[in-house]
């Protein structure tokens, strides 16, 4: 059950009326039942991964319930135990099969014996380990001084954000869930930004995800050089749209059941260098990065050298966050690498649009080796750039049509928002409906019979 | 207590309108459909030329050799691959690796033209989800293949739209029913001067309930290429079992390094199982076409 059907809808009205029941009448019933619903909803995709889930959640209690003790002589070696833990979990679910299909190419003798085992990879593994080892982390350091069980598995299986984040903290999350008091939401902000959401997903992502797109990152040797750039610019908006959509969904829910999350998004791709588009693009991951990797290697409290060296390690751990792909690793390495050199400043900040224009194009041709299947694919990519024939399929009036609406999306999404929601507030609530219902008729109405999956659910 | 009711109330207003809109849409959408009108036709027998009694005296070596030259002039005879145009349509297979496998070796034959379409989730069983007749027509009025390939099944578990009826999956019907989609769908290519249409037959997969499925949807493909000449079926079936028939999910080559053949979802493909599918696809293409 995807969130941009109707039987979800349907069934998050169900979970709108328990979570209500849960605030005017037991905290504990509020955050069994959003258990109940979230595990529900893992369920469905498959009966397996909630037994991950639970291995997971029960791993995480058990180490950050020892480390908030502390007075515990050994909890430096809990806190390795509790990381390596969820480590081990999350290599041996995504990571595996790719680490021993790709060195018994160098090493087919050595690994002869071992045996691949058919898993199926969780949904969202990689934000649901994140949490987790950010809740470890965070009883470690003290920023958590007590955790309950039936906390942590609701803030490791919270629903909205179980498939692709954002990569809320505990304290923030739990802290809210709590609170019984629901009448200070602004409800029809949310459920219009849950609209919003759906609108970006199933129309202007299913516009974008065209055959010629698809094909131009899997067959790049047929295409010509102005297909090709226009690609990685299509890609641009669309990976934008898709993951930003899923926010608003997610962020759009979480508000209506009275919980607000951080963002992940603000204007990305008006970011005048790498660092600066870090700090605006996937945000909860860039900060779990800086806050979990970057600063415990030293951050920039140590030396030139390491400093630089530290931010192409924990760029490129971002890189393979993402997925068992060498090109996820190059991405990753290559973005750290322009973040060292920006730092260097090879290209200066005095020209704000140059900025803007130089950042935005290194990060879509970066895109590349996001979107492509392998690094030999990659390569034919950056090869067809000067491939200069005369065939354009993807030019054409529509796709620039969609990059003039993604433009504006990108930029004015806030205002648009804003305006609405005022709007839709002005009537009583039974006009706000009725609005919101026919804003989703339409969207479904709109949209084609098939839609492309978050990108983001893969990791 | 009144803004809880009042947000709730909210919602479940949008969710009556949408219901409301959704229903009404619902009694009104099935759309008609005519089958291909013509009845099934077992294609004639193919022309079997008479053979010149073969001398007694004759050696082994040069019955050997005059086989040879009869298949080297028959490939002689063959058209090349190099000078026709591809057509390669399906779900999410052919949007996929098993799509991109085929038409990378297809371009390295340097074949005149290939042009691919994919639409996940869909296929033949619900042309009132997506009508592949209509898009075929579409196509088909830009582009003239000389021969299509075509990967459908994986959606298709499930109740035909047919005649404006449901034909579910248990009815003694639905393999004829499924065939006859089939032979609607492909007669639009040889109504267009397509030589050949190739069907790629679906595989195992991990899900013991959904192979049976696909075992089912192969037999109809499988009945149809019987009946008619120009239809071919490839079989991938075997490609992805391991010796005792069961699922395979990785695979090593003789050189001893592992591959992964099958995507997460114990569904699609790899890349690697892609071009196992893809050997398939040339192997067949060898048998009437010359490389």
């Amino acid at each position: 059950m995807h969130f941009t059907t109707y039987e979800f809808i349907a069934f998050f009205a169900v979970i709108l009326i328990f979570n209500s029941l849960g605030a005017l009448l037991n905290t504990g019933f509020r955050k069994i039942s959003l258990i109940v619903f979230s595990y529900y909803f893992y369920y469905l995709f498959n009966f397996e991964f909630i037994l991950f889930l639970l291995a997971i959640s029960i791993i995480t209690f058990v180490f950050s319930t020892i480390l908030t003790n502390r007075l515990f002589t050994f909890r430096k070696i809990f806190l390795s135990l509790g990381i390596l833990s969820i480590l081990s979990v999350l290599v041996a679910l995504k990571y595996f099969d790719f680490i021993i299909t790709s060195l018994s190419t160098y090493f087919p003798q050595i690994l002869q014996s071992i045996t691949l085992v058919d898993i199926i990879t969780p949904i969202g593994i990689s934000y649901i380990s994140f949490k987790s080892i950010s809740l470890i982390i965070d009883t470690y350091r003290g920023t958590v001084s007590s955790v309950k069980l039936v906390d942590v598995f609701l803030y490791l299986s919270f629903f909205p954000q179980l498939l692709a984040g954002p990569i809320e903290r505990y304290n923030g999350l739990i802290s809210q869930i709590s609170l019984t008091n629901l009448s200070n939401i602004d409800f029809s902000k949310y459920a219009f930004r849950f609209c919003w959401g759906v609108f970006k997903k199933l129309i202007i992502v299913s516009a974008l995800f065209s055959n010629d797109l698809m094909s131009i990152f899997q067959i790049p040797e047929k295409y010509s050089a102005i297909d090709l750039l226009l690609g990685i610019y299509l890609f641009s908006a669309y990976i934008f749209i898709d993951f930003s959509g899923y926010t608003d969904i997610s962020n759009g829910l979480s508000g209506m059941l009275g919980i607000k999350c951080g963002e992940n998004f603000n204007k990305p791709y008006s970011a005048s260098s790498i660092s600066e588009f870090w700090k605006k693009w996937h945000i909860s991951l860039s900060n779990w990065i800086r806050d979990y990797v970057y600063i415990p290697l030293g951050g920039n409290r140590v030396g030139k050298f390491r400093n630089y060296l530290n931010l192409i390690i924990a760029m490129t751990l971002a890189g393979i966050w993402h997925g068992a792909n060498l090109n996820f690793l190059i991405w990753g390495f290559l973005h750290g690498l322009l973040i060292v050199l920006s730092r260097i400043s090879l290209f200066g900040n005095r020209f704000k649009f140059v900025g803007v224009f130089i950042t935005f194009n290194l990060i879509s041709l970066l895109w590349i080796f996001f979107n492509t299947e392998s690094l030999d694919v990659a390569f034919e990519y950056f090869k067809g750039l000067i491939n200069f024939n005369s065939d354009y399929i993807l030019l054409s009036y529509a796709n620039i049509a969609l990059l003039i609406i993604a433009i504006i999306i990108h930029n004015y999404e806030d205002q648009v928002i804003s305006i609405v929601s005022i709007f839709i507030n002005r009537f009583r609530f039974f006009y706000q409906g009725i609005f919101l219902g026919i804003i989703l008729w339409l969207v479904f109405e709109l949209a084609p019979e098939t839609t492309p999956f978050f990108i983001y659910y893969q990791f | 207590m009144e803004t809880l009711l009042k947000n709730i109330g909210i919602y479940l207003i949008t969710l009556l309108v949408l219901s409301l809109f959704k229903s009404y849409k619902l009694s009104f959408e099935l759309e008609t459909e005519t089958f291909y009108s013509q009845s099934n036709q077992i294609s004639s027998p193919k022309y079997i030329p008479e053979l010149s009694p073969t001398p007694i005296s004759i050696s082994l070596d040069s019955i050997i050799n005059k086989t040879k030259e009869v298949n080297d002039a028959k490939i002689a005879l063959m058209p090349k691959i190099s000078e026709l145009k591809f057509l390669l349509v399906g779900d999410s297979m052919i949007q996929g690796a098993v799509g991109v496998q085929i038409e990378k070796r297809l371009l390295d034959y340097q074949v005149v033209d290939v042009y691919r379409f994919g639409k996940p989730s869909t296929g033949m069983s619900r042309s009132d989800f997506f009508n592949w007749n209509r898009k075929t027509d579409e196509i088909l009025k830009d582009y003239s293949p000389d021969v299509v390939i075509v990967m459908f099944g994986a959606n298709d578990g499930q109740s035909i739209w047919a005649d404006k009826k449901w034909v579910k999956l248990d009815d003694p019907f639905w393999d004829a029913t499924y065939e006859r989609k089939v032979e609607e769908f492909s007669q639009k290519f040889f109504d267009n001067n397509v030589k050949n249409v190739y069907w790629v037959g679906n595989s195992i997969s991990r899900y013991e309930y959904y192979s049976e499925y696909m075992k089912k949807i192969n037999n109809a493909l499988i009945s149809y290429s019987q009946k008619k000449e120009n239809f071919i079926y490839i079989s991938t079936w075997e490609d992805f079992s391991d010796s005792s028939g069961n699922y395979m999910h990785f695979t090593t080559t003789p050189e001893g390094s592992k591959k992964v053949l099958r995507a997460e979802d114990g569904i699609h493909f790899t890349n690697d199982g892609g071009k196992i599918i893809a050997d398939e696809v040339v192997e067949k293409l060898k048998e009437k076409f010359r490389f």
